[in-house]
């Protein structure tokens, strides 16, 4: 035999080893073999089983020209089980295919649970291979199942764009903020801040309320979370477009006087220290809390300030750089130091007056000093919450702070979510307002 | 063995440390120094350029001759053959421990019900291959892939800029100054690419132009193993960094341009694959070379299918058989620190011994 | 009816012809016979060896004109050999027989000087007056612009074979070989396949003296040299090294010289086949010589320092030595403006990966690393499959294969049906396949673009090259991901740059990089290209000055 067919024998010989070797990867992770999940609940079970996990999949006849317009955008199937991986297993062998999280796009944990604690898994989650990092984590109110059934498509023919896009608006908002489970996950680890995640909740113009997610708690603080909102079975009357208008200061998921199709909102933010559920930032709270971070491009700022105007005065503000941020140690207590530069125009006045006119009470200088004032009391207020009722970081201050010590053990030391609660804080916010509407009376 | 140019001497060198650095030696810094690890890669790297220093000011008498010729003129045959053995034995290992980890990676990823001795047989035969071409093909490809995968590194370290804490690199001095400066310095490991200079003057088409090109591969190495570190230093915090998988992979995961370009995790690996067969070509054939010089085989070609069922067995024995944390942060470092002070010394011994008695070496 | 006749046993007659093997061939198998025999004075003598060696009683087209030859008014036998067809009767006649035959004022003139007695009759002189005599046909009685005196037999049935024309003098021991080919041949055309939309129109021809004058009339300069190398010892298939002394390497020349002259063949009638003889190894069927039908190109090449070789009979050159980027490059490129002709070689270089690669990647990404789709496009796959009852591998080797049967039978098929192949092709590939659920659409676009980028490739044997390596990236991605990929680029890689051709590495100038004067990938504008490629080493290093455009800059070179 010649040392050609010899060679060619070894390779064919090797080819059919690999093969085999590798066939049994590539039988299980083949696209014909998998399927997607895109959302991800997770919710507590009172029976033995702790968990109850709901996964959402994507209807495939969405994707197809033929698709009835009356088939469902999502399939969901739910499992009680000990953990997230227990239930996926379990779930293998329900759908015959096998379960795939690397397009999950939202993990939604409800209050309940969060309360207890999800840092066992979220960390679960973080090791599984397949979980993008970008993925978003979403505190429910109430019933995470329910939230994803009521997570539907309005705008947008496939659900997963709506997942992809709806995090955006905290760039234009302010209102929630893009939190993805790798930095939470980041963030989690580590012992001198808090964290935050989405806060998703149940509109309750329109849904059948089985919902626990009662209008906010802004009274209570962090320690009474447990109590607060109750598992109702008892079902309400859906109910009308809300009456009352509430402020943006009181507004979160769950409250927000919306009427639409979709039956779930995201406003707010939630707050977790060590993975425990905390409490929550209203919408006004959120934008400051993005205005701090850097995330927030521009927003709408509503001045109500009736010795100045007659009636609102809405003003957009971009953020011209990022915020200035430094710490100082005083006393050994940390003294936060935030310095914001906005650019702002006004975009829409209510009662039409000429406010270039000289003899109105309204002027570019005034109009900029109340924007000043009234972000920096927003944000003011805000932070002595997060450091009297929260006692967290939530903003990472500890990044700037670490600044200040030589090394890790001298930090350690230093104690810094301790220290936090002690802290001074001093905001300055530069607004320069300019005229900028298109028409004018 | 074909001449080699400058660029591609350069681009070899480069190569050797590349591979440590990606999988091995940037875990072991973050997870060691901590915040102050940026300093450390600066620290080391100041440390490898001034000991590269000393290798090429001692070549100088030596311009064009073989590490190993040298030895025999200090020791004669029998320290060729210890010296060459020892060499020989660190870089297999060196060949062992990077490919068992990018395995091990490899098999969680993508492969977990594939058994992980057949993906370590799939890059040996690459390496087999890889020495069996003629007309130093391996030098060539790799002088081709190194600028894609120094590319690919550069686009981590940017794509996640927006991911990045700058904060991170407080506290200045991390686990303190013992961690940072005197326990640091054995992350001088990374570095194999300063073994790798020993062997290269032999090697070089321009023998006078020794000391530029291995400065010029250790200063690109070291730029390299910063941005590999500052990646995974100013990306996550401690706890990731002591996981399983190599901490850059999972750095790659948090790379996203909207909603099209995700998860580029697998283009790296892909890009990851051919970098450590180029890895495994370099040091194939420069062992081939080390045991064709110590036992004077004329044609080393049918050496390389038992070199390569050597190395497959020292892959599985590590995998299978050791603790994989002691032999890299441990063993691996001890080795490498062996090997260097070893070839300082042979190459010391050889200068002494040069200007004493003034005879020269015949090639 | 004949019932008997019906159920009558007939035997079958098979025609049985088997042609006898003979095991273990010698190297004395080889057609190693050479004809010694020189030229006899005799004229019986070579009429009988030309009779017996050109079997001139069964070939029919072998004409030997006997006739009587007038030199200085005086008669001698004669006789002339050629080949039907392949010789210009019209020249025969007009210029070798009519002054040869016909009492003229050549043949009758009888100077002083010389002595024309037949050497039969004045057997003392003969040396001298057969040469004289000779000489003097030479000079005087055959008007002919290419005619030279030949005594090896070897020389002379090669040139029969080649369409000349031999006269035999009796008395004389030298034939007179004249160049009278007239067979018919192919008129210079256009490319086949390299066209071009700006450049020249023309192409090689199979006559090698027509391709060679092309190259003469393109190149206009003297030190082209054009050698004249016979390989095969049956066919003698005339081939021509061509070069400019004055820019190519010697050593290059002297090794092309060496490996041309060093074939022991019986006969070669393809450059194809040449190419296979003197190119440096087997290299997996990746093409390492450039072949072309353009003398433009050519033209270009020898310019760089390159050699051509031209084989009689066939309208491709060959150049010597190539390298990756020639089989990437059009001569469109030069034609263009650089940023059009960039972007026509990114084009290109696009193509090239997406012909070798896309299959692979495909099924890589499908079988294994689906999170690289993006979410839409995963599920479009999805729905896409959901009826198709075959794995991913079987859909798209079925789909290849069928594109390559498509592509084979274009190239065959008369041009009259191949529009009706093309058009059921694309139906049964496209539409009813996916109608028929047998493939997914996804695959068809996948198989369609990979198909498109092949015919972006210029050169026809490196485009076939990646449509076999395709398969192999195929089933490693299939195999094991992109971790097969990866381990079959490197190898892939590693083997493109091991091969060497004539002494030139096959990725230069990328790798050796040794002055960075050579042209890369991407070009210069022209009047940038002033040096020649280093990895060449031509003779003259430098191809044009540093400022080449005197009217612009007013500067003394």
């Amino acid at each position: 035999m010649s040392k050609n067919m010899l060679k060619f024998f070894l390779i064919v010989i090797l080819t059919l080893v690999f093969m085999y070797a590798f066939s049994t990867s590539y039988t299980s992770d083949s696209v014909d073999n998998i399927s997607y999940v895109i959302a991800l609940a997770v919710d507590e079970n009172d029976g033995d089983q702790n968990l109850q996990v709901t996964f959402e999949f994507m209807d495939t006849s969405t994707f197809s020209n033929e698709g009835s317009s009356e088939s469902k955008s999502a399939i969901i199937d739910t499992i009680n089980a000990t953990s997230i991986n227990s239930a996926i297993n379990l779930l293998n062998a329900y759908i015959g295919k096998q379960v795939n999280l690397s397009h999950c796009k939202v993990v939604v944990f409800s209050d309940k649970i969060a309360q207890k604690g999800i840092s066992a898994e979220v960390s679960e989650l973080m090791n599984n291979i397949q979980v993008r990092p970008s993925t978003n984590l979403i505190i429910c109110k109430g019933n995470a199942l329910e939230y994803i059934q009521n997570s539907t498509s309005q705008l947008e023919k496939i659900l997963t764009k709506y997942y992809d896009i709806f995090p955006n608006s905290s760039e234009y908002t302010g209102y929630t903020s893009n939190i993805m489970i790798g930095e939470f996950y980041n963030y989690l680890t580590t012992k001198e801040c808090g964290n935050l995640a989405i806060l998703g909740g149940l509109n309750p113009t329109i849904s059948p309320s089985n919902s626990s997610g009662n209008p906010s708690n802004e009274s209570a603080d962090g320690s009474s979370s447990g109590e607060s909102s109750k598992g109702s079975s008892e079902k309400e009357k859906p109910k009308e477009k809300p009456d009352n208008c509430t402020p943006i200061s009181k507004i979160i998921s769950g409250n927000a006087p919306i009427l639409g199709e979709r039956g779930t909102e995201n406003i707010g933010l939630a707050v977790m220290k060590d993975g425990v559920y905390l409490g929550d930032l209203t919408a006004e709270e959120t934008l400051c809390h993005t205005l701090i971070s850097g995330e927030v491009n521009s927003f709408l700022l509503t001045i109500n300030n009736t010795k100045i105007f007659k009636n609102y005065l809405d003003i957009e503000l971009f953020e011209n750089m990022s915020p200035k941020i430094s710490v100082e140690i005083e006393n050994d207590n940390p003294k936060i130091n935030i310095n914001i530069k906005l650019v702002g125009r006004i975009s829409g006045i209510k009662d039409g007056i000429n406010y270039s006119d000289e003899q109105s009470n309204l002027d570019l200088e005034k109009i900029s000093k109340v924007t000043e004032e009234t972000i920096e009391k927003c944000i003011t207020d805000y932070l002595n919450k997060t450091s009297t009722e929260f006692k967290c970081d939530i903003d990472y201050f500890y990044n700037y702070a670490k600044r200040r010590f030589f090394t890790v053990q001298d930090w350690k030391n230093y104690d810094w979510s301790s220290k936090y609660t002690n802290s001074k804080f001093n905001v300055n916010v530069e607004a320069k307002v300019y005229y900028s509407l298109l028409h004018s009376d | 063995m074909e001449k080699i140019n400058n660029k591609e001497a350069i681009s070899l060198t480069i190569s050797c440390s590349l591979g440590i650095t990606v999988f091995i030696s940037s875990q072991i810094i973050a997870s060691e120094c901590l915040s102050s690890s940026l300093i450390n890669t600066g620290f080391i790297s100041l440390i490898a350029m001034g000991l590269t220093l000393i290798i090429c000011m001692l070549y100088k008498k030596f311009i064009g001759i073989s590490f190993l010729d040298i030895t025999e003129f200090v020791g004669g045959k029998f320290l060729k053959f210890i010296v060459g053995s020892a060499f020989l034995f660190y870089f297999i290992f060196t060949l062992a421990i990077v490919l068992c980890k990018a395995v091990n990676c490899l098999q969680i990823v993508y492969y977990p019900m594939t058994h992980p001795n057949y993906t370590v047989l799939l890059f040996v035969i690459t390496a087999a291959i890889a020495c069996n071409l003629k007309n130093n093909g391996f030098l060539r490809a790799t002088f081709i892939i190194v600028p894609i995968v120094i590319v690919a590194i550069f686009f981590i370290f940017v794509g996640n800029l927006k991911n990045f804490n700058y904060e991170n690199i407080f506290p200045i001095m991390g686990n303190g100054i013992r961690a940072t400066f005197f326990e640091g310095t054995t992350n001088l490991f990374t570095f194999g690419g300063i073994a790798y200079i020993l062997f290269l003057p032999q090697n070089l088409k321009r023998p006078d132009k020794f000391m530029s090109i291995s400065l010029i591969s250790i200063a690109i190495s070291s730029i390299l193993l910063t941005f590999v570190t500052a990646t995974i230093i100013l990306m996550f915090n401690k706890n990731v960094t002591s996981g399983q998988l190599f901490p850059l992979y999972i750095a790659v995961r948090y790379i996203e341009f909207g909603t099209f370009f995700q998860r580029l995790d697998s283009a790296f690996l892909l890009i990851m694959n051919i970098a450590i067969c180029s890895f495994l070509g370099i040091y194939s054939n420069l062992c081939l070379g080390i045991i064709k010089e110590i036992t004077n085989i004329s044609d080393i070609k049918p050496v390389s299918f038992c070199f390569a069922l050597l190395l497959y067995a020292s892959t599985i024995l590590i995998d299978a058989k050791f603790e994989l944390e002691f032999m890299q942060n441990t063993f691996f470092k001890a080795l490498f620190f062996s090997v260097i002070a070893l070839g300082l010394l042979i190459l010391i011994i050889a200068n002494l011994k040069k200007s004493y008695k003034k005879i020269e070496i015949n090639n | 009816m004949n019932i008997k006749k019906i159920f009558k046993y007939e035997p079958q007659h098979e025609y049985d012809f088997n042609i006898q093997t003979t095991e273990n061939a010698t190297v004395q198998d080889l057609n190693t016979e050479k004809i010694d025999k020189k030229v006899n004075t005799s004229l019986q003598v070579n009429l009988e060896f030309m009779q017996s060696e050109f079997n001139s009683l069964i070939s029919s087209d072998v004409i030997i004109r006997k006739f009587s030859l007038i030199c200085k008014n005086q008669k001698y036998k004669a006789f002339l050999i050629f080949i039907d067809g392949m010789a210009d009767s019209l020249n025969i006649n007009h210029f070798v027989l009519k002054p040869l035959m016909q009492r003229n004022q050549n043949n009758t003139y009888i100077s002083q000087n010389s002595n024309p007695t037949p050497a039969s009759k004045n057997k003392k002189n003969l040396p001298q007056n057969s040469t004289a005599f000779a000489n003097y046909i030479y000079n005087r009685l055959i008007p002919y612009n290419n005619l030279s005196q030949e005594i090896e037999f070897e020389k002379i049935i090669s040139d029969i074979n080649s369409g000349n024309c031999i006269l035999f003098v009796d008395t004389l021991n030298i034939a007179f070989d004249i160049d009278a080919k007239g067979f018919k041949q192919r008129s210079i055309d256009r490319p086949q396949i390299e066209n071009v939309i700006k450049g020249p129109q023309e192409a090689f021809v199979e006559n090698i003296r027509t391709n060679t004058s092309l190259l003469r009339r393109l190149v206009n300069n003297q030190n082209l040299i054009i050698e004249s190398v016979e390989i095969g010892k049956l066919s003698k298939t005339k081939c021509a090294l061509c070069y400019l002394q004055n820019i190519a390497n010697g050593d290059l020349i002297a090794e092309a010289k060496f490996r041309l002259n060093n074939i022991s063949i019986d006969s070669l009638i393809s450059s194809g086949e040449l190419e296979q003889l003197i190119q440096d190894g087997p290299s997996a069927g990746i093409p390492q010589i450039l072949s072309t039908e353009r003398p433009d190109k050519c033209v270009k090449a020898m310019y760089q320092g390159r050699a051509i070789i031209l084989v009689n009979g066939n309208p491709y050159a060959l150049i010597i030595p190539s390298v990756m980027t020639d089989f990437l490059a059009s001569p469109e490129d030069s034609n263009l403006v650089p940023l059009f002709a960039n972007f026509l070689k990114a084009i290109r270089l696009i193509a090239f990966i997406i012909t070798l690669l896309l299959p692979g990647m495909y099924i890589a990404v499908t079988n294994f690393h689906q999170e690289l789709f993006p979410t839409e496009l995963l599920f479009s796959i999805l729905v896409a499959r959901e009826n198709v009852p075959f794995p991913i591998i079987f859909e798209l080797l079925l789909m290849e294969v069928s594109f390559e049967l498509i592509r084979e039978g274009g190239l065959r098929t008369p041009s009259a049906i191949g529009s009706t192949l093309g058009i059921v092709g694309a139906l049964i590939l496209g539409d009813a396949a996916v109608a028929a659920n047998v493939v997914s659409p996804i695959l068809i676009i996948v198989v369609a673009i990979t198909g498109l980028s092949s015919f972006v490739i210029p050169n026809f044997s490196f485009g076939f090259h990646l449509r076999v390596y395709r398969f192999i990236f195929t089933i490693l991605g299939y195999i094991c991901g992109f971790l097969g990929i990866g381990i079959g680029i490197y190898v892939y890689l590693a083997t493109i740059c091991s091969i060497k051709c004539f002494g030139v590495a096959y990725v230069s100038p990328i790798s050796p990089n040794i002055s960075g004067f050579s042209l890369k990938y991407f070009v210069p504008p022209f009047w940038k290209q002033e040096y020649r490629n280093d990895f060449l080493a031509p003779k003259k290093q430098v191809a044009q000055s540093k400022y080449s455009m005197h009217w612009k800059k007013n500067v003394k070179e």
